[in-house]
């Protein structure tokens, strides 16, 4: 064990970055900042969900079943995500840090184990559903637009469908990875 | 007490334990270290209210670091430390640290359990209050204690050999 007193003794020589000058306030003034720009985020999202709701209500309205269906495909999977992400979010930063690391990681595991959920089973149920929403669509684009737009909103739709796709996939692997590094951890007893 | 005198208090009272900790998570990069005890008393101080005193403030605040470096760390790695070339800083500080660097490298092998009881134990804590932070027993505490040491000063001198 004279080896590990020596590995102690050198722990406590470190140079040692000071103590900031008024830290604390900086503290303070960070987490103020925090919470706004998470009130703002969650005001957002509550626009963004309201207005898909009103904007399910008018197009309800119309008699064209073709446009009703695709349309309510479209607004309801963009609805359904907008939610299910709210809730995640607001489970994550609900988590309490002041909990015993077991008790802390257990959670966290349990978080990653429902994002898995979200990433393998909702999110590609919406994405297809706004996909057949956005096909449905495409004959009254067609009837209402000129060829042009028409023509332009179909690349643009694909181009948009495949950033979302790798841009999911670079999401998933990510998180997947997360939870991996954890399994590898030495569980705790 | 009002909060924030209470809180400049516990910040300048704990922030070296709390930088010391972090910097054993992160190979030594003070800036890295800076960044994550930013962010460790950022949750002190929006936690404060919900401290009941079940455990020493200490405790608590460690209990929260070490949450938060796990958390921050599995989104970001830590490079390995650098070492100045030894022209630039002279032969002494270039031994001191490859020394660190070495001692950091050996930790940042251990798993992320392993690391942290390690750190909390070089943080000089007492035991229980390692194993009340982790959540095990003070037994169990105890026997791994024993087992990482005994890695870690095998490594730290395999490196330096």
């Amino acid at each position: 064990m004279n080896d590990f007193n020596d590995i102690k003794s050198e722990w406590v020589q470190r140079n040692i970055p000071e103590l900031p000058k008024n830290g604390y306030k900086n503290i303070i003034k960070n987490s103020l900042y925090l919470k706004r720009k998470q009130r703002y985020g969650q005001i957002v999202l509550i626009v963004t969900v309201i207005i898909l709701i009103c904007f399910f209500i008018y197009i309800s309205g119309f008699k064209n079943a073709q446009l009703s269906l695709g349309m309510s495909l479209m607004v309801g999977s963009l609805l359904f995500r907008v939610v299910v992400e709210f809730f995640s979010q607001t489970k994550l930063n609900s988590l309490a840090p002041t909990l015993q690391v077991k008790a802390f990681n257990e959670k966290i595991m349990a978080y990653y184990k429902s994002r898995l959920v979200i990433h393998y089973w909702l999110t590609p149920l919406s994405f297809t559903s706004y996909v057949i929403g956005f096909i449905i669509m495409l004959p009254i684009f067609k009837l209402h637009v000129s060829t042009g737009l028409y023509n332009y909103i179909i690349i643009s739709s694909i181009l948009v469908f495949l950033f979302l796709i790798v841009l999911i996939t670079v999401q998933i692997k990510k998180e997947l990875k997360v939870i991996n590094e954890m399994k590898k951890d030495t569980p705790i007893e | 007490m009002i909060p924030e005198q209470e809180f400049e208090t516990i910040y300048e009272e704990n922030y070296h334990k709390v930088i010391g900790l972090c910097l054993g998570y992160v190979n030594g990069d003070e800036d890295m270290a800076r960044d994550l005890t930013q962010e460790v008393f950022i949750k002190v101080w929006q936690n404060l209210k919900m401290f009941r005193n079940e455990a020493s403030i200490s405790t608590w605040i460690y209990r929260i670091a070490v949450n938060t470096c796990f958390q921050q760390l599995r989104k970001k790695k830590p490079l390995p430390l650098k070492v100045d070339v030894v022209d630039e800083i002279g032969e002494e500080k270039f031994s001191n640290e490859r020394r660190y660097q070495n001692m950091y490298a050996c930790i940042n092998q251990l798993s992320a359990v392993n690391k942290s009881i390690i750190l909390l134990e070089l943080q000089d804590m007492p035991q229980k209050e390692i194993s009340n932070i982790i959540g095990i027993s003070y037994e169990a505490l105890r026997i791994r204690l024993h087992r990482i040491k005994n890695q870690l000063s095998k490594c730290v001198k395999n490196e330096r050999l």
